[in-house]
C-alpha cells in the first residue's frame, strides 16, 4: 500500500514530478558525459603516439621535445645530425628508427618530412596504424600526403598543387613557390596531431632548402625544381627520431646510452611517460569540469527537494487522514523518502538513456571528424558509482521534507489547523 | 460474587473509561483538559456536545492515542493506552478505532476502493471485496463509485465513503468529529441514520462530537463537554 500511495501521489502531481525527473535526468546525463569525455580525452591523449619506444631529439626539456615532435607545438631548440641518426639506427637493440624533420608549414599546418616507414610504424591508440582514405604514400620528391583535417579544412584532393612556406607562422613571407608539391595521398582521421600535418619526404624537405644558408635563401643562387632532383638530397640535419625497439626491456638502457652521447647533445624520452606527465599539468581543467557537473547535479536535487517542501502544506490533510487510520509516523517518513527515491531512480534511468542515446547519435560523426572512437559501451562501473552517489545525496536531502512531515504528523494530531 | 470480579465484569462491559486525566499543552500552566471520571459502555452511541474551545479536539486526540495526557488513566477496551509506546498506540488505533472527520476524510488521488481498504492495511484485518461492496451498497453508494478517484465525488458521497472506511475493518469504537457540518439538513439526518444503523450491526461504540444540539436525539446518551471538562 505504501508503494501504491507513493506512486499515485506522484502520478497525481505528474507535471511537477516530470520536471523534477527531467532535471535530474539532464544532470545525470551531464555528469556522465563529462566523466566519459574526460576519460576518453585522457585515454586518447595518452595514446597519441604508441608503439614508439623512444623519441630522440636535441637536448632540451622532455616536455618540449614531446610537444614539438608529437604535437607540432613550439619549435626544436636545435637539430640533430644525420650521422647521429645513422648511429642510433645502427644500434643492435633498435628495430626501426624514423627520422622526422620539421620547420616548414602550409597555411598554418605544420609540414613533417619523414620516410615511408613512418606510415608503417606510427601507431596511435594502442595498435592502430595510419591508413589512407585516398591515394598512396609519397614516392617522388615533390609528393605530399595530407592529414585528414588539412584535406577537409582546405578542401584539397588528390592532384592538388600546393606551395609550402618557410617557417611555421600562419602568414609566412618566404614561400617555397619555386618548388610546388602535389597531393598524392590523404590519411584517415586519427584524432591525433597527424590529422593536422602535411607529410613530405626528407628529400623534398632537402630540395626546397637547397642553396639556403642560415634559414634564408642565399642571394644569387637559384636551383629550380628540376635541377634539384639531380643533387644529393640526403639531409644533413633532422629534428627528431622515433625509435622502435626489438625488445622493450632495452628501453632504459638505450635511453641512457643516447643521453650520454659524447659526440652530440642528444636526449631520448619515453613518449608514454612524458604524455602522462603532460596530462597531469592539465588536471585542473579536469577538476573544474567535474566540479561543474557536480554542481549541476546538486542543483537538480535541490530543485526536487524544493518541490517536495512546497507540497507539505497541501499534504497536511493527507497526513492527518493516514494518521487517523493508524499509519505510524514512520510510514509518513517512508512515504516521502519513497517518492524521492522513485523520482531520482527514474531520473537516473532517463539520464542514462539520454546519455547513451546521445553517444550513439554522436558517435559516427565524432569518429569521422575527430577519429575518436568512443567506447562502444559507455556504461561503466563509474556510471553506477555516480548514480549511487546521487541517489544517496537525494536520500539525505529528502530527510528534510520527510522529517518535517513526520513531526507534523506527530504534533498536529487528527485535526488540521488552518 | 465478590467485589473484584464484579469490577472486572463491569470493566469488561466498558469501551472507554477515563480517570483523573489532565492534559497540558507545552509551557501551559493550566490544563486544557481535566476529566475526573468518564465511562462509556460498549455498544453505546454517545453524543458529545462541545463548542469550539471546549477541548474536544484534545479529547479526541487523547482517545486516539495521538496526544498523551500528563496525568491519569485512559482505558480503552480494557487497555490503558497511556502505557503503550507510540507505535503500539498507532496499531491499537488502526485495529480498534474508526475515525471520521468533518471533511477531507479521503486521500484525494486514491480511488474510493483504495481509500476504503486503507484501514485494512494498518489494522491487518482480513476483509473481502464482497464485504466492501456490501457495505458500500448499504451506505447508499453505487458500486461503480469504487473505481473513481476520491476527489471526483460530492461532499455527501465523500462522507459516506469515510463511514465505509471507518467501518470496513469492523472496529469496536467509532470516533466522528463533526462529520455532518459540511452536509445540508436532509443529507445530514440520512447520514446519521446510516451511520448508526451500521454501527448497531457491528455493536460498535460511537462517539459523535458536534456543536449542533439538535442531533442529540439520535443517540443513546448525551454528554456536555463543558460539564465533563473541568478545565473550563
Amino acid at each position: 500500500m505504501l508503494f501504491k500511495i507513493a506512486l499515485t501521489s506522484l502520478i497525481n502531481r505528474k507535471f511537477s514530478v516530470f520536471l523534477a525527473i527531467f532535471s535530474i535526468a539532464i544532470s545525470i546525463a551531464i555528469v556522465l558525459s563529462v566523466e566519459h569525455i574526460r576519460q576518453q580525452a585522457k585515454e586518447s591523449f595518452s595514446n597519441t603516439i604508441s608503439g614508439t619506444d623512444l623519441i630522440v631529439g636535441a637536448r632540451s626539456g622532455r616536455i618540449n621535445l614531446l610537444l614539438y615532435s608529437v604535437f607540432r607545438i613550439g619549435n626544436a631548440t636545435n637539430n640533430i645530425s644525420w650521422n647521429s641518426y645513422q648511429a642510433i639506427k645502427g644500434q643492435k637493440e633498435v628495430s626501426w628508427a624514423i627520422p622526422i624533420s620539421l620547420g616548414d608549414s602550409h597555411r598554418g599546418y605544420r609540414v613533417l618530412a619523414t620516410v615511408n616507414d613512418y606510415f608503417v610504424h606510427y601507431r596511435y591508440r594502442n595498435k592502430n596504424s595510419l591508413s589512407f582514405k585516398k591515394g598512396v604514400e609519397f614516392d617522388g620528391v615533390y609528393d605530399v600526403v595530407l592529414g585528414s583535417e588539412v584535406a577537409r579544412q582546405l578542401r584539397y584532393d588528390i592532384g592538388q598543387k600546393i606551395v609550402l612556406s618557410h617557417g611555421v607562422a600562419d602568414v609566412s613571407f618566404i614561400k617555397h613557390d619555386d618548388k610546388p608539391f602535389i597531393v598524392v595521398g590523404i590519411l584517415n582521421a586519427t584524432g591525433t596531431p597527424v590529422d593536422k600535418t602535411v607529410h613530405i619526404s626528407l628529400a623534398g624537405m632537402e630540395a626546397i632548402h637547397l642553396g639556403w644558408t642560415n634559414g634564408v635563401p642565399t642571394p644569387g643562387i637559384k636551383i629550380n625544381a628540376e635541377a634539384a632532383l639531380n643533387k644529393d638530397l640526403t639531409p644533413k640535419n633532422i629534428t627528431a627520431i622515433y625509435v622502435g625497439l626489438k625488445n622493450k626491456i632495452s628501453t632504459f638502457g638505450l635511453q641512457r646510452k643516447i643521453n650520454d652521447t659524447k659526440q652530440e647533445p642528444l636526449m631520448a624520452i619515453l613518449p608514454g611517460v612524458v604524455l602522462s606527465e603532460l596530462w597531469q599539468t592539465m588536471n585542473m581543467i579536469e577538476k573544474i569540469l567535474s566540479l561543474i557537473a557536480g554542481l549541476v547535479a546538486l542543483t537538480a536535487l535541490l530543485g526536487m527537494i524544493t518541490m517536495m517542501l512546497s507540497t507539505i502544506k497541501q499534504r497536511q490533510r493527507e497526513i492527518a487522514v493516514l494518521r487517523a487510520i493508524g499509519a505510524p509516523a514512520k510510514f509518513i517518513f517512508s512515504l516521502i523518502q519513497l517518492e524521492v527515491i522513485a523520482i531520482v531512480v527514474l531520473g537516473i534511468a532517463l539520464g542514462i538513456g539520454l546519455f547513451w542515446g546521445g553517444m550513439l547519435i554522436s558517435e559516427p560523426s565524432i569518429s569521422n571528424i575527430y577519429g575518436l572512437t568512443l567506447a562502444t559501451n559507455p556504461l561503466t562501473l563509474s556510471t553506477g558509482l555516480y548514480s549511487l552517489i546521487i541517489l544517496l545525496v537525494a536520500i539525505i536531502f529528502a530527510c528534510l521534507p520527510a522529517t518535517m512531515l513526520y513531526r507534523l504528523s506527530l504534533s498536529q494530531g487528527l485535526t488540521v489547523k488552518e | 460474587m465478590n467485589i473484584t470480579s464484579n469490577t472486572t465484569a463491569l470493566q469488561n462491559t466498558l469501551a472507554i473509561s477515563m480517570r483523573d486525566v489532565k492534559f497540558y499543552w507545552p509551557k501551559a500552566t493550566a490544563p486544557t483538559l481535566n476529566i475526573n471520571e468518564w465511562h462509556v459502555e460498549k455498544g453505546q452511541s454517545v453524543f458529545i456536545y462541545g463548542r469550539s474551545g471546549s477541548g474536544k479536539s484534545t479529547l479526541l486526540n487523547i482517545l486516539a492515542g495521538i496526544l498523551e495526557p500528563q496525568q491519569g488513566v485512559v482505558n480503552i477496551l480494557n487497555e490503558n493506552i497511556i502505557n503503550l509506546k507510540q507505535v503500539k498506540k498507532d496499531r491499537f488505533r488502526a485495529r480498534h478505532m474508526g475515525v471520521i472527520f468533518q471533511q477531507f476524510n479521503l486521500i484525494p488521488y486514491l480511488s474510493v476502493a483504495d481509500n476504503i481498504q486503507l484501514s485494512q492495511t494498518f489494522s491487518a484485518a482480513k476483509r473481502t471485496q464482497e464485504q466492501m461492496i456490501k457495505l458500500v451498497n448499504q451506505l447508499g453508494l453505487s458500486e461503480s463509485l469504487l473505481s473513481r478517484k476520491a476527489n471526483q465525488l460530492s461532499v455527501g458521497q465523500q462522507q459516506r465513503v469515510a463511514v465505509a472506511r471507518a467501518l470496513h475493518h469492523q472496529p469496536e469504537i467509532i470516533i466522528a468529529d463533526e462529520p455532518t457540518s459540511a452536509l445540508d439538513t436532509e443529507t445530514r439526518d440520512e447520514f446519521i441514520q446510516l451511520l448508526l444503523d451500521q454501527t448497531k450491526k457491528n455493536n460498535s461504540t460511537v462517539l459523535f462530537v458536534s456543536h449542533d444540539k439538535n442531533l442529540a436525539s439520535y443517540f443513546d446518551q448525551t454528554i456536555d463537554l463543558q460539564q465533563l471538562n473541568r478545565a473550563i
